[in-house]
């Protein structure tokens, strides 16, 4: 009950956070063009303001819990990324470290976050970029909480099941909002949430479950990166409003209607005559 | 006799009738359409020259016959800049911009609210020396009426456009201007990343064709940088508020530096920078009316509204507003603070003041 009360109050925390910041937290993916990568960064690890380093360059200052940043575009290549208490000396030993390498057009999220039994670490994901259906876009729910497996509900529907931590499962949705919440496997009361989160189409949206269960610091993050490829059409209107008045259609869709008729008539005219 | 004479040769009449009306209609449209508005040259969609390398360019990842070296031991991380706003003040737009993505079958992605410009987040960013920021908007939506680029048609050469994103404006300026029959619509000159920055707004125009619900073509507008300037005060709360687009003319009447970041009476930050004062300020509103051509110290600006007392209502109540920003022939300006006092309203220019220059700064 405690948990529930404390996670539900920082996450809406965390998304009030998110509405402010929204926009900064996407991942983009033209970045093949310019052979760089897209990389966002997460932070899931409580009470431990970090400064992130790449190759020894500091890329991120004073980073704390619930952060996300990026999208950065990185050349790809690869990367030793050195995650050091905020403020310590850029030769003092890193908190975390990896190698991470980066290919060009690559779309990545990097967390440092907690495992299930509370261990930091760093974890990266690849943004799965693949199109979805006219409509829709994708929910993707990442567990790096220090926290058991979940289950996640839309609405009062099940959608994904036994999620344990450092996993991912994703989803295309119609856009609109999901309300959403977490539980713990096989249990119905709400760790986290309900929350709504917005799916629009064309998106991907990350859910983030962060933070730490027995550290009553449970709570989501969201990031935003955009699907599919180059595009080859928009359509942006649909009223007629805007239509050049000079130019109505149509008087030439009826007379090329009334030709198509004409033809059909004359092609089937032609036919039974030569059928008698 | 009489009718079998008719019966052996309607066929063949109708046949001929029915193309040339077919043929004649599709003839008729393409021949009666409007030569469009189409001016300017596309910027060069090609792939960039290996020779380009501006000071602003990235320097490339060093590969060596496929391992992954690590690049130079400190990276160009770049922190892009994400669009979340949308000002063409010359045909009356000012919108907010949503990212959008690119759906099966490869249709990009529009906000379902036409007042809301999508962009497209797998494009490129402003601020960068290369590729294509890609904004798209509603002409109109048959639902809910006027969409943000109901006038995207009505740019000219030369127009300005600003797309501000956190901590920045950037302005571009308009150079070409096309309708494409969405049938043949030129994806790489529209949507292609291997060119030197630009901007390029989508909306649909051209005749509606009823059947379908759609429009028949894409209007396009090209822009190229022309500058950037930091935005002060989270104008992006401002711009979320309220706001009002007003044309304002004046005359610049005082220009002095000011460097103190003070607190005045009623709350507005000023920044250091230049202050200038413009006087007899003339505020029209213009709703979605073409801005007033003014003479040569014609401010241009877009007029966000905190009032502190709202609808106060004593004469010329245009009580505390404060623009994003205003061009002037020669500067920018970042921050205005309009207080009309009875008839006579003034502008106090509170902010930084840079020249204007062309080419991304």
């Amino acid at each position: 009950m405690r948990i529930s009360k404390l996670a539900a109050a920082s996450m809406t925390a965390g998304f009030l956070f998110l509405t402010a910041g929204g926009a900064a937290a996407t991942a983009v993916s033209a970045s093949a063009a310019t052979g760089t990568a897209t990389v966002t960064v997460v932070h899931g690890i409580p009470n431990t303001p970090v400064d992130v380093y790449a190759n020894g360059k500091k890329i991120l200052s004073g980073f704390t819990f619930k952060t996300v940043a990026g999208p950065l575009q990185l050349p790809a290549g690869s990367y030793v990324i050195d995650v050091r208490k905020a403020g310590s000396a850029a030769t003092s030993t890193p908190v975390l470290s990896a190698t991470e390498p980066v290919t060009a057009g690559e779309n990545a999220t990097i967390v440092a976050a907690l495992t299930a039994s509370g261990t930091p670490v760093l974890t990266a994901f690849a943004n799965d970029t693949s199109a979805a259906g006219t409509g829709k876009g994708r929910l993707v729910v990442r567990h790096v909480a220090a926290a058991p497996a979940v289950d996640v509900y839309a609405g009062s529907s099940k959608v994904i099941s036994g999620l344990t931590s450092g996993q991912q499962q994703a989803l295309d949705v119609l856009a609109g909002t999901v309300p959403a919440k977490v539980t713990l496997a096989g249990q119905t009361a709400a760790v986290l949430g309900p929350v709504n989160v917005p799916v629009t189409a064309g998106m991907a949206t990350v859910v983030y479950a962060i933070g730490s269960a027995a550290g009553h610091t449970l709570t989501a993050v969201t990031q935003q990166y955009p699907l599919g490829g180059a595009p080859s059409s928009a359509q942006a209107g649909s009223g007629g409003l805007g239509a050049d008045p000079n130019t109505p259609v149509w008087p030439f869709a009826v007379i090329g209607g009334a030709g198509l008729v004409l033809i059909t008539a004359g092609a089937a005219g032609a036919a039974r005559r030569r059928a008698a | 006799m009489t009718a079998r004479r008719w019966r052996v040769r309607w066929p063949a009449a109708a046949l001929i009738a029915g193309l040339a009306l077919a043929g004649g209609s599709a003839a008729g449209y393409a021949l009666t359409r409007p030569p469009g508005h189409d001016y300017g040259t596309v910027p060069s969609s090609g792939t960039l020259a290996s020779s380009h390398s501006g000071p602003a360019d990235r320097p490339a990842a060093t590969h060596r016959s496929g391992t992954a070296e690590p690049p130079a031991a400190a990276p160009a991380v770049t922190a892009v800049q994400v669009p979340v706003r949308l000002l063409i003040p010359a045909i009356g737009v000012n919108a907010p911009v949503l990212p959008t993505g690119v759906q099966a079958g490869g249709a990009l992605a529009i906000p379902p609210d036409p007042a809301d410009v999508g962009w497209w987040a797998g494009g490129g960013f402003p601020g960068e020396p290369t590729g294509a920021v890609v904004l798209v908007g509603h002409i109109n939506s048959a639902v809910s009426g006027p969409g943000a680029l109901l006038r995207l048609q009505d740019v000219r050469p030369g127009t300005t456009v600003t797309v501000t994103a956190a901590g920045h404006a950037y302005r571009y300026r308009v150079v070409a201007l096309r309708a494409y029959a969405k049938t043949s619509l030129p994806v790489t000159a529209i949507f292609g990343q291997q060119v030197t920055a630009r901007l390029v707004v989508v909306s649909c125009g051209g005749p509606f064709d009823p059947t379908t619900g759609h429009y028949l073509d894409n209007i396009v507008a090209y822009a190229v940088p022309a500058g950037q300037l930091p935005v002060l005060e989270g104008d992006d709360r401002a711009q979320r508020s309220r706001e009002q687009q007003l044309d304002v003319t004046g005359r610049l009447c005082s220009m002095r530096t000011r460097q103190a970041v003070t607190h005045s009476a009623n709350g507005v930050r000023n920044v250091g920078g230049i202050r200038v004062q413009i006087c007899d300020v003339h505020p029209q509103r213009t709703g979605l009316g073409l801005p007033r051509r003014g003479n040569a110290q014609r401010v241009e600006m877009l007029i966000f509204e905190e009032r502190e007392r709202p609808d106060a209502g004593h004469p010329g109540n245009l009580e505390l507003r404060r623009s994003q920003y205003a061009v002037f022939p020669t500067v920018m300006v970042v921050g205005i603070v309009c207080r009309r006092i009875r008839e006579s309203p003034q502008c106090d220019v509170k902010s930084s003041i840079r020249p204007e220059r062309n080419g991304v700064s």
